[in-house]
C-alpha cells in the first residue's frame, strides 16, 4: 500500500467549512484526551469553557470583547500577508497605537466625546504607522526582511510601555497611586462607550466597519486589485507598471495603522489607560494566527477571532473550579493544539490523501 | 569593592545569561539555513526549561536533564518539520502557534513546581591557569561547564556549516531547493533533519 497526496482538482465549497471544522474538532477530541491523562475532568473543563464564553449572554459578551481587537490585528496582517509582506509587528504597532491614544486622551479628555474620542483613536492610527515606518521603508527601499524587523520593534515597544508606566514617572503614569504603579485613567469622555453587556463596547462596531472597509479595498478599487497581482505574481505587476516599492510601504503602513487602532479600541474602550496589565500580551500575534486560519479573507477573520476569543476568554473561569481547580494555561495550551491542527489540517483543502495498491511489475 | 571588580561580575554575569541565547542563535541558524524560519523557539526553549527542570529534581543529575531537554525542543520541532515541510503550512504561523502551544503547555506541566528551586546544577569550572589571568580569567575561564560546552557548539556549527560535505549541501537545500533537489539532494529529508537538529540546540537550561 502507498499512500500519496494528490492534489484535488477543484475545492468543493464543503471543503472550506468542513476541514476546519474537522480540525477544531479533532483538537478538541486530542485536548481531552490530554486533560484526562493528566488527571482532570475533560468534560467538565470543556462545559465551563463553553459556558463562560459560548452560552451565556454574559459569557458572549466578554467573547465579543476579546475578539474586537483580534479582529483589527488580524486584518492587519492579511492585508500585509496578501502581498507576501509577513509583517509579524502588529504587537508592537499595537501597544505604540495604546501610547499614543492613552497620551491623547489624558491631554483632550476634558472636551466634549464628539471630540475626544475620534481625537484618541486618530492617535492610535498615527501611533501604529509611525511604529511601522522605519521597517516598512527599509522593506520597500533597501529589501531588509519585514519578519526580522517588525518583530524586533516589537520587543521595542513592549519595553517602552512598561519604562513609561514601571520605570519612571512620565506623563503616562498615575500620580496617585503609590503602591503599585499605574497608567493614568483617561477622561470619561474619552472611552468608547459601551453597549448591550456590560462589556461589549464601540470598538466592535468600529472593527466591523474596518472589516468592511478592507474588504472593500481588497476587492472593489484599483489599489485592491494591484495588491492582489503583486501577491500573485511580482514579475507580472513590476511588468505592468504596478509601483512595487511605494505598494509595499503603503500596504505595510496600512497594516501598522489598523494594528494601532486595535492598541486604541482597547485603551480607549478597555483598559482606560495605558496598563501593561491591561493590554494583552499577545494579541498581535494571535492576529496573525487567525489571518491565516481565516485564509486572508477578511469576513472569515471575524468568525475566526470570536471563536479564538472565546477560548482566550475561558482561561479565567478555568481557575475558578473550586476543588477541579485547573491550571489556567491549559486555554492557551488548548488554544496552540487547536492551532496546530487547523493548520495541519489546511492542506487536505487542497490536496487529498491517495491511497493506491502497490503495483508489482512482473517480467 | 572596586569598580573593576563589579566590571568583571557584570561581564561574567553576561556571558552566563547569553549562553541559553548561544545555544538558540545555533538551533535558529542551522533550520534557517535550511530554508525553515523558525519562530517556534520560544515554545522550544520553554518546553526544554520544565522538562529539563523535571528530569533535574528526580534524577539529580544536570546531565541528564541537559538532554532531556533537548529532547523534548527536538519533538517539538518534529512538529514544526511536520507542518512546515511535508504538510506546506505557512512557516511563521506555524512558529507563532508553536509559541503559544508550547508556552501553555509549559506553564501547564510547570504549575506544581513553580517557585520551587533547581535542587542541582552544573557546577562552575575553574579552568586552571587560564582563569589566574587577570580581569579576563575571572569573566572567560570561571563559568559552568555549559558555557564552555557552548562555544564547543558554536565551533562545531561553524565548521559543520562551512567545511563539510553535508553542511554545504544545507546551504544549497536553503538558498536554492529547486537547484538541490536536482542535484539528487533529498530537500525534504535533509530540512526534518535540520530544523529538529535546530530544535535539539534550542533548548535552555533552567536554572
Amino acid at each position: 500500500m502507498k499512500i500519496s497526496l494528490e492534489r484535488r482538482g477543484s475545492v468543493k465549497s464543503w471543503h472550506l467549512i468542513g476541514v476546519p471544522l474537522l480540525s477544531v474538532i479533532f483538537g478538541i477530541l486530542v485536548g481531552g484526551l490530554f486533560l484526562e491523562a493528566t488527571g482532570y475532568n475533560a468534560i467538565l473543563i470543556f462545559k465551563t469553557m463553553s459556558q463562560t464564553s459560548y452560552t451565556t449572554l454574559y459569557g458572549i459578551g466578554d467573547t465579543l470583547a476579546a475578539a474586537t481587537p483580534l479582529i483589527f490585528t488580524a486584518l492587519a496582517a492579511l492585508v500585509a500577508f496578501r502581498v507576501n509582506l509577513y509583517s509579524i509587528g502588529a504587537e508592537g504597532q499595537l501597544f505604540v497605537g495604546g501610547i499614543f491614544a492613552s497620551g491623547v486622551g489624558i491631554a483632550v479628555g476634558t472636551s466634549s466625546s464628539a471630540l475626544a474620542i475620534p481625537a484618541v483613536l486618530i492617535a492610535g492610527i498615527v501611533g501604529g504607522m509611525a511604529w511601522m515606518t522605519l521597517p516598512a521603508l527599509f522593506r520597500a527601499w533597501f529589501g531588509t526582511s519585514e519578519i526580522i524587523t517588525t518583530l524586533m520593534f516589537n520587543f521595542v515597544a513592549l519595553f517602552l510601555m512598561r519604562y513609561l508606566i514601571y520605570g519612571s514617572s512620565t506623563y503616562w503614569r498615575d500620580p496617585t497611586s503609590t503602591n503599585f504603579p499605574q497608567g493614568k485613567k483617561i477622561d470619561q469622555n474619552a472611552w468608547l462607550p459601551r453597549f448591550g453587556t456590560q462589556s461589549i463596547h464601540w470598538g466592535l462596531v468600529l472593527a466591523l466597519v474596518a472589516t468592511v472597509g478592507i474588504w472593500f479595498l481588497l476587492r472593489k478599487t484599483r489599489f485592491g486589485y494591484e495588491m492582489k497581482v503583486l501577491g500573485d505574481a511580482p514579475n507580472a505587476a513590476r511588468y505592468s507598471g504596478v509601483p512595487v516599492k511605494r505598494m509595499t510601504f503603503t500596504v505595510l503602513i496600512i497594516s501598522g495603522g489598523l494594528a494601532g487602532l486595535a492598541g486604541a479600541s482597547e485603551v480607549a474602550g478597555r483598559a482606560h489607560a495605558l496598563d501593561p496589565n491591561g493590554l494583552a500580551i499577545g494579541l498581535g500575534y494571535a492576529g496573525i494566527i487567525v489571518a491565516t486560519l481565516a485564509r486572508l479573507n477578511p469576513f472569515g477573520a471575524v468568525i475566526i477571532a470570536i471563536g479564538f476569543g472565546g477560548l482566550q476568554n475561558s482561561a479565567s473561569a478555568l481557575q475558578s473550579l473550586g476543588t477541579e481547580s485547573v491550571p489556567s494555561a491549559i486555554a492557551t495550551t488548548l488554544q496552540g493544539l487547536i492551532l496546530l491542527l487547523a493548520l495541519a489540517g489546511e492542506l487536505f483543502v487542497r490536496y487529498r490523501l491517495k491511497v493506491s495498491k502497490r503495483v508489482e511489475v512482473s517480467a | 569593592m572596586t569598580q573593576e571588580s563589579v566590571l568583571i561580575l557584570t561581564l561574567a554575569g553576561a556571558i552566563g545569561t547569553g549562553t541559553p541565547l548561544v545555544f538558540a542563535a545555533i538551533g535558529g541558524v542551522i533550520s534557517e539555513r535550511a530554508g525553515i524560519i523558525n519562530l517556534g523557539m520560544e515554545g522550544m526553549m520553554l518546553i526544554g526549561a520544565v522538562t529539563t527542570f523535571l528530569v533535574v529534581n528526580k534524577t539529580g543529575s544536570p546531565l541528564l536533564g541537559f538532554i532531556a531537554g533537548g529532547i523534548a525542543g527536538a519533538l517539538l520541532a518534529l512538529i514544526h518539520a511536520t507542518l512546515a515541510i511535508s504538510l506546506r503550512a505557512n512557516q511563521i504561523v506555524c512558529g507563532l502557534a508553536l509559541t503559544i502551544f508550547g508556552t501553555g503547555l509549559a506553564s501547564f506541566i510547570g504549575k506544581p513546581i513553580e517557585g520551587a528551586n533547581l535542587e542541582k546544577s552544573f557546577n562552575k569550572l575553574k579552568i586552571p591557569f587560564l582563569s589566574d589571568i587577570p580581569a579576563v580569567g575571572p569573566v572567560l575561564f570561571k563559568q559552568d561547564g555549559l558555557v564552555y560546552f557552548s562555544w564547543f557548539v558554536a565551533l562545531l556549527a561553524s565548521l559543520y556549516l562551512n567545511r563539510t560535505r553535508t553542511g554545504l549541501s544545507l546551504r544549497a537545500v536553503g538558498e536554492n531547493p529547486a537547484t538541490a533537489d536536482a542535484m539528487g539532494l533529498s530537500v525534504v529529508r535533509m530540512r526534518y533533519a535540520h530544523v529538529i537538529l535546530g530544535g535539539l540546540l534550542t533548548r535552555y537550561k533552567g536554572s
